[in-house]
């Protein structure tokens, strides 16, 4: 999924020191000292000029930012057009 | 009047004894259960031969038994070393090695860098596991005991008497050092106490209150944080580390715990201020917010004040080495002031001035280097009596006077009231985050890589955080930006690894032949 793979590109190479190459599974949890505060706030702007979606306060959350799936998740629920049902 | 630190959670423990000193997470603990605990583990410390004057580190996630340690430490007459649980192990090795800790009170989640410190010199004999009762097992040399939480429980519970007085040494904070080696600011019982009794006195601390605690122990807000709620017999909630990540979250726990007073840095309340989710009127229980370490940027304490028109807003200013020197009270503040607010007056007993680079007193106007003398200034570094005489000078002005005075390399100039503002620094020391930085603490980090042959760190201003770091650097051998940024991430703490780097042929020199900063800085501002 393409989403994955830009998102894991932007944490490895803008959030943390790891190379290109380096391994961030789907499920590795970010909040145990891979991002902090400010990366988050990053990692935000990121999503919404990458993928143009609007992130609410609200939605900044462990819920939805634990894991690259969960930001993945995030980002394909706003970008689902009208018609198509989310899951 | 209570002169040693751990008497004011004592004296708390007799008056209110059930009520709840610290809260973490769910786990509460009582006065007097903090009283008890702490005497066991001061008993147990000292069978293990902790004496008066000995230094005792603290190695744990922020908890209720850290702050049990604190306690224990502190009863000992020993001097608690808080060791930042985040930072590589090479630093924290240094800084055991640098003040001789021999014991650590460390918890079950450091397991893994235990071994590490100790074969990076750490001398450490005895590691106190105090939040679990099964035996730890890890890869240790012979010489090492470890000691768990069921081994604390069989110490006594009598209070230890060990004819401490306050000139004794309560804590050693470890500050970022332009040489590239932290450096140890040593202060007293007496010195946390005469800020502890002004802040008590001038915000009103009630036992009714309940302070967050958001900055970590080795970082000297928390001086505030534990012993003015001690003080007061106030409740202490430890803020977890996943809720600083979320500002919604923050105002969440502010809003859940009911938090009567919270003291960080700016930069959280500017993530709080434009991420938090805040309604005018958010946070009802909430009567005084204390910032301190970093300037606020006036925009966005204009904004969160608008947010909680209720609350009282004070910056608080002074470098670790003395502690809160000067404080503001945030006036209601125009719509179009854009200069950042002052750092203010002197607090109770202390005195601050300026002096030019001519060796003399400042006026009006005029700038200066903010000089501080009074009972909360340090009494040195530790071991590094080179770095304390060029710290810690004789009067200026006054040669009959034999206090020491801190030259804080802060520039300012005083104002038309007699207030302060700050004006930038004299040296390469930045703020980013509330963190203190030497660049110079950096650059001794890069220069340690055989392929560097030359760099220059430089702080590039920013809106959010104060300065972001980037630097400069001449390599051979195709050293890349994500070589030379896991290799910095192995010596400094996270906050200083430069954000970006920039591989150059050569770096611009002065006439003098020195490395032109100011060039650098406006191309990395660029």
């Amino acid at each position: 999924m393409i989403y994955a793979t830009r998102i894991r590109e932007f944490i490895l190479s803008e959030l943390l020191f790891e190379d290109k190459d380096a391994v961030l599974s789907d499920d590795t949890s970010l909040l145990d000292g891979i991002i902090d505060s400010l990366s988050l706030m990053q990692l935000v702007a990121f999503l919404e000029e990458e993928f143009g979606v609007d992130v609410d306060d609200a939605e900044i959350t462990a819920d939805h930012f634990k894991t690259v799936a969960d930001i993945v998740r995030l980002v394909e629920a706003k970008l689902v057009k009208p018609a198509v049902e989310a899951v | 009047m209570d002169s040693l630190l751990h008497d004011l959670m004592s004296a708390a423990a007799l008056a209110r004894p059930d009520a709840i000193a610290v809260v973490h997470e769910g786990r509460t603990i009582t006065y007097a259960d903090l009283d008890r605990a702490s005497n066991r583990l001061a008993n147990t410390l000292h069978d293990r031969g902790i004496r008066r004057g000995d230094r005792v580190g603290l190695y744990l996630e922020k908890s209720v038994d850290a702050v049990i340690g604190v306690y224990a430490i502190l009863k000992t007459g020993a001097a608690y070393v808080p060791l930042d649980p985040a930072a590589p192990a090479s630093r924290v090795a240094y800084i055991a090695r640098n003040c001789g800790v021999r014991v650590l009170i460390t918890g079950a989640e450091k397991a893994a860098r235990w071994s590490e410190l100790l074969a990076d010199g750490a001398p450490i004999t005895t590691l106190v596991v105090c939040n679990t009762d099964k035996v730890v097992d890890a890869p240790l040399p012979p010489q090492v005991t470890v000691l768990t939480h069921r081994d604390v429980q069989r110490s006594s519970e009598s209070p230890l008497g060990v004819g401490a007085i306050s000139l004794d040494l309560a804590y050693i904070l470890y500050t970022s050092g332009s040489t590239g080696e932290p450096k140890g600011v040593k202060l007293t019982h007496r010195n946390a106490l005469a800020f502890v009794e002004w802040a008590v006195e001038t915000f009103d601390v009630r036992s009714d209150d309940r302070l967050s605690s958001h900055a970590p122990f080795h970082f000297d807000l928390s001086v505030f944080d534990l012993f003015a709620a001690a003080k007061a017999g106030a409740t202490l909630i430890l803020v977890p580390p996943e809720t600083s990540l979320f500002p919604t979250a923050v105002r969440r726990f502010i809003e859940d715990n009911g938090i009567t007073i919270w003291y960080s840095v700016p930069s959280i309340l500017n993530l709080l201020t434009v991420r938090g989710d805040l309604k005018t009127g958010a946070l009802p229980t909430l009567r005084t917010i204390l910032f301190a370490g970093e300037v606020f940027p006036t925009k966005y304490l204009r904004r969160l004040m608008a947010l909680l028109p209720g609350v009282r807003f004070s910056n608080l200013y002074g470098p670790t080495e003395t502690n809160v020197c000067t404080w503001y009270d945030v006036p209601l503040l125009p719509d179009d002031m854009e200069e950042p607010i002052p750092i203010g007056r002197a607090i109770d007993d202390v005195e601050v001035f300026a002096v030019t680079e001519d060796g003399v007193r400042a006026h009006k106007g005029q700038v200066g280097e903010l000089y501080v003398r009074g009972p909360t200034v340090m009494q040195g570094y530790w071991g590094d009596a080179d770095r304390t005489a060029r710290g810690l000078v004789p009067h200026p002005f006054d040669t009959e006077l034999t206090d020491r005075a801190y030259r804080t390399g802060d520039l300012v100039e005083e104002l038309d009231d007699g207030s302060y503002r700050f004006l930038g620094r004299r040296d390469s020391q930045i703020k980013s985050r509330g963190y203190r930085i030497e660049l110079g603490d950096i650059e001794a980090a890069l220069y340690a890589h055989p392929d560097v042959i030359e760099c220059a760190v430089t702080a590039v201003p920013d809106d959010m955080v104060t300065n972001r770091i980037r630097a400069f650097v001449v390599v051979r051998n195709e050293v890349r930006e994500s070589d030379l940024v896991r290799f910095c991430a192995a010596r400094v703490p996270r906050y200083m690894v430069p954000e970006s780097f920039e591989i150059r042929d050569a770096l611009p020199k002065t006439s003098t032949g020195k490395v032109d900063r100011r060039a650098l800085a406006g191309a990395a501002a660029s």
